[in-house]
């Protein structure tokens, strides 16, 4: 009595599910093609001569690999000044977000005391302040201390902003741990600094990861505050490199994207290998794109 | 005495590990933001020694003036067409990434959908400003695909260039919010779906009865971080388009920088960073009541 | 009411096969109960019914329809989850109507048929509340009202009582039991828990690593099981299964002798697994007429009514039941006596039944 339809369908369910499944991958891989296509132009770009950088028809691959670019900003000390500088800046506020953050987290992860709601919404709000806002005043500021077109001057701005997301994620993570470990560890004999250091940390590595990696892109690639803070040639930092050569070479696209590549491997690279810790630690996190 | 003391400790404890943190928050965040406040009572404030004290001068030549307005609804287009922008196709994406396929070719899809977010806003502004420049590769496509008959200035055309932005501000923030729904859905119990479609539920069905309900305070969450982070966002539209041309894209967060850095104004620069500061915190407001809720 | 037949069902995960080639024939109105130890294909069996796995091989048919390929909500099939999956959001009503609401019901229709079964099943007062504010026992009515509004052809229960405390598990069971005697519909049921299984089934399928081990009803399981696993797998505590040496009187356990009837294709020598339950195993005075000898008891559990004796044959432990007023003395030698007329006599290679 079943009607036509359900005949025709019933013969084969996997072989349905096959269909459905390969639909989808065809339909993610387009989708991809298309999302993760500027980042290939980029690269494209980077290995052609600035003569065909608009060629037409367009082509993915050079004709011929024209290293050109890389080797004259690889070549340039200036170039290595700006990664040098990002190194620091992104290594010291990783550093520094990570103790100081994770100390608080550990607060707020495993007391209750007075005032920790309150304490703990103000660590939220201040991942809502708008950068723009503070960035008059802490240019102010920052003229005042004398840190003006210094690292330190960037390194104490970063911890501002990196500081929160340390604390947020690193919270997120030490509450999945169960309190048990704690308990153990405490009648064992261990101290609470004992407890965070030898019990959870080791646990928490993932969480560390995540919030290190995290808090290094975020310094790595901010822009308006290095633009502000900082003049000299000497303390810019890859981003501001980067804009700085758009007005200084005008149109040699080959060398701007040979350095876009360049500065954007780091965070690349670290981001492809702790990835899986990176977006579960993101999530526990709730974080800023 | 020891016995004290140790009680003493003990309750100071939290209060110990916090220390180090909410006093660099507190000093890094109060100070600045008295100051802000202190410079827009004032004229000629940084550039000179004595800057004399104005009272809400600035704020009532602010509201008087037609730059700021305008300013302040390109913002509020730019923020609303981005976060659409980053919903529709986050979710999108988390909802085919999600779909029934092998674990790997997940991993792998998500990896590469994440990239665009990983990138410094120049570069993606730089890569941006190639694509969409009239030699660029989105013309020559559009004009293969015969939907256009001249190649179009996309960030130089007073007409396009906010929705130009606004693509490339779709770009740059959806992957935040796939990540989040996607973290979001392993949350939802799969036997949800299952009763669902034994019950008869399509696809659509199930996203509107299960899906949705289950994930709207991830959602309401999400969205209302990117509205206040897209809603003083700087360095995308600064890079990509500079406020023009013109000031067809001027937002308020530009409007603060070039006033400030450009024009050396800075008490008029603080000004308008304050009226940013007011309306996120109402925005703040509300979704620390959200989180309130959750602690 | 639909009979339901399962023929040569297999199912394959990639290169591994879950499932091989399972037959059940499900009469109208039959309680049939899948049970088995966990990862033996109870559920994936169950959800291929209900159309939520994939069919590798094989052919499932309710009432007179082959049901392969139809999507669940074709199949005529109400299903009640583990973890019940009422619908969070929506009130007690709603997660009771949703289905009736797909099916494009009128809406006088699904609310008279919503509140009769809420009637039923004395959830009238909750309709409004949401599943979060109700007790475990509520929801899981709630579940099963949610599959009874539909009025299906077949109910399946995936494990439905296992997230319930052990008092309401035993009123939910009464309940189920009751629930089957007024609907009179044909009901598939997943559970480990062999007393579920026991009480409940007209019909037990016991699974084993994908394959059947068993099927007949609860007395034919329980009193004459095929195979050591299911002899082992019924019963609480299980049956004792112990190898032991046919000798021409009988058998011999350990060093004793044990006089009894042994299958006439044993031979003197043969080696074979003796299975006796704990209830014929007594002290010598409750039970005059079985084997009796006298062994060292070690252990004494105190269930009340009665009481558990462990003991030892050579390096078998064993356990055997006296009443709950009886007293021995552990670590000291009791004659105990076996009443061998209920013993299973099973093939130590194959593990197969000995008659």
């Amino acid at each position: 009595m079943a009607s036509t339809g359900i005949q025709a369908r019933m013969i084969n369910e996997e072989r349905q599910q096959r269909w459905r499944r390969f639909g989808i991958y065809a339909a993610l891989t387009i989708v991809t093609i298309i999302l993760v296509f500027p980042i290939l132009w980029m690269i494209s770009v980077s290995l052609k001569p600035t003569t065909e950088t608009f060629s037409l028809p367009p082509r993915l691959l050079p004709e011929e690999f024209h290293w050109g670019g890389y080797a004259k900003v690889l070549s340039d000390p200036k170039f290595r000044t700006f990664l040098i500088n990002s190194y620091i800046v992104g290594l010291a506020v990783t550093f520094l977000s990570l103790v100081i953050g994770t100390l608080a987290a550990f607060g707020f992860s495993r007391y209750r005391f007075f005032g920790d709601r309150v304490a703990k919404l103000f660590v939220i709000t201040t991942q809502m302040v708008p950068t723009i806002t503070l960035l008059i005043p802490y240019f102010g500021v920052i003229v005042f201390l004398g840190l003006y077109d210094t690292l330190w001057g960037l390194i104490l701005t970063y911890l501002t902003f990196a500081l929160p997301y340390s604390i947020v994620m690193m919270n997120g993570y030490l509450d999945t741990i169960p309190k048990d470990f704690d308990e153990a560890a405490t009648i064992d004999g261990c101290s609470p600094l004992g407890v965070l250091v030898r019990v959870l940390l080791p646990v928490a590595v993932p969480g560390i990861i995540s919030t290190a990696v995290y808090t290094f892109l975020l310094a790595w690639n901010e822009f308006l505050f290095a633009l502000a803070l900082t003049r000299s040639m000497e303390m810019r930092t890859v981003p501001v490199g980067i804009s700085m050569m758009v007005g200084e070479f005008g149109l040699k696209w080959d060398e701007m994207m040979a350095f876009s590549v360049i500065g954007s491997l780091p965070v690349l690279v670290l981001f492809m290998l702790v990835q899986r810790f990176v977006v579960g630690g993101l999530s526990a996190g709730g974080v800023k794109g | 005495m020891t016995s004290m003391f140790r009680h003493m400790t003990t309750r100071g404890t939290p209060y110990l590990f916090l220390l180090p943190g909410l006093v660099i928050l507190g000093a890094l965040l109060s100070v600045p933001l008295y100051k802000v406040v202190e410079y827009s009572l004032y004229d000629n404030v940084i550039v000179e020694r004595e800057p004399t004290f104005v009272g809400l001068d600035n704020y009532a030549n602010l509201l008087s003036d037609s730059g700021f307005w305008s300013a302040g609804l390109n913002t509020i287009v730019f923020t609303v067409g981005s976060v659409l922008g980053h919903m529709v196709v986050g979710i999108g994406l988390a909802l085919l990434v999600n779909a029934d396929i092998a674990p790997r070719a997940r991993t792998f899809f998500r990896s590469m959908l994440i990239l665009p977010w990983i990138f410094t806003a120049v570069v993606v502004a730089l890569n941006w400003q190639l694509l969409l420049n009239p030699f660029g590769l989105v013309n020559y496509v559009l004009q293969w695909l015969g939907l256009v008959s001249e190649p179009l200035d996309w960030l130089g055309n007073p007409d396009l260039a906010m929705w130009s932005l606004l693509l490339i501000s779709t770009w740059r923030g959806y992957p935040f919010i796939m990540v989040s729904f996607l973290s979001g859905l392993q949350t939802v119990p799969k036997e949800l779906y299952e009763a669902a479609e034994i019950d008869g539920a399509g696809f659509w069905h199930k996203f509107w009865h299960v899906t949705l309900p289950q994930l709207k305070p991830v959602i309401f969450g999400v969205a209302l971080l990117d509205l206040i982070w897209t809603f003083q966002l700087f360095p995308l539209v600064w890079l990509s388009t500079g406020g023009g041309p013109g000031r067809a894209t001027e937002v308020l967060s530009t409007l603060t920088f070039r006033l400030g850095f450009v024009d050396f104004q800075f008490a008029q620069a603080a000004t308008v960073a304050v009226s940013i500061l007011i309306i996120s915190a109402a925005f703040t407001l509300l979704y620390l009541r959200n989180e309130a809720r959750r602690l | 009411m639909s009979r339901i037949e399962i023929r040569n069902l297999v199912k394959m995960y990639g290169a591994h096969k879950a499932l091989h080639g399972i037959d059940i024939s499900i009469q109208p109105g039959e309680f049939c109960v899948l049970v088995g130890p966990s990862g033996c294909g109870k559920s994936t069996t169950l959800r291929m019914v209900a159309g939520l796995e994939t069919i590798s091989g094989g052919e499932i048919a309710i009432g007179e329809r082959v049901v392969n390929g139809l999507r669940p909500k074709e199949r005529g099939i109400a299903m009640v989850f583990q973890n019940y999956a009422l619908y969070p959001s929506k009130t007690v009503y709603n997660n009771m109507a949703f289905s009736l609401q797909l099916s494009r019901m009128p809406r006088d229709e699904i609310d008279r048929r919503v509140r009769e079964v809420a009637e039923i099943l004395e959830l009238t007062p909750l309709l409004d509340r949401k599943p979060g504010a109700l007790s475990g026992g509520q929801r899981q009515r709630v579940a099963m009202g949610r599959a009874i509004v539909r009025d299906p052809e077949v109910f399946l229960f995936d494990e439905p009582l296992s997230n319930l405390d052990a008092k309401l598990r035993g009123q939910m069971r009464a309940e189920i039991k009751r629930l089957h005697q007024r609907l009179e519909n044909t009901i598939i049921y997943v559970t480990h828990d062999q007393v579920e299984a026991m009480t409940l089934a007209d019909r037990i399928v016991i699974m084993r690593d994908g394959r059947i081990e068993q099927q007949g009803t609860p007395d034919q399981i329980f009193h004459d099981p095929d195979t050591v696993f299911v002899a082992g797998f019924m019963g609480s505590p299980p049956m004792n299964l112990v190898e032991c040496m046919v000798t021409p009187t009988g058998l011999k356990l350990g060093q004793n002798d044990i006089a009894c009837a042994t299958p006439s294709s044993l031979r003197a020598g043969d080696s074979v697994i003796c299975g006796i339950r704990p209830d014929d195993i007594r002290p010598s005075a409750d039970l005059p007429a079985g084997a009796s000898i006298t062994l060292p008891v070690n252990l004494i559990e105190q269930l009340g009514t009665e009481k558990l004796v462990h003991f030892m044959v050579g390096e078998h432990a064993l356990i055997g039941k006296t009443g709950g007023r009886t007293s021995l003395t552990e670590g000291a030698a009791h004659p105990l006596s076996f009443d061998m007329a209920h013993a299973y006599f099973f093939d130590p290679k194959t593990e197969k039944r000995i008659r």
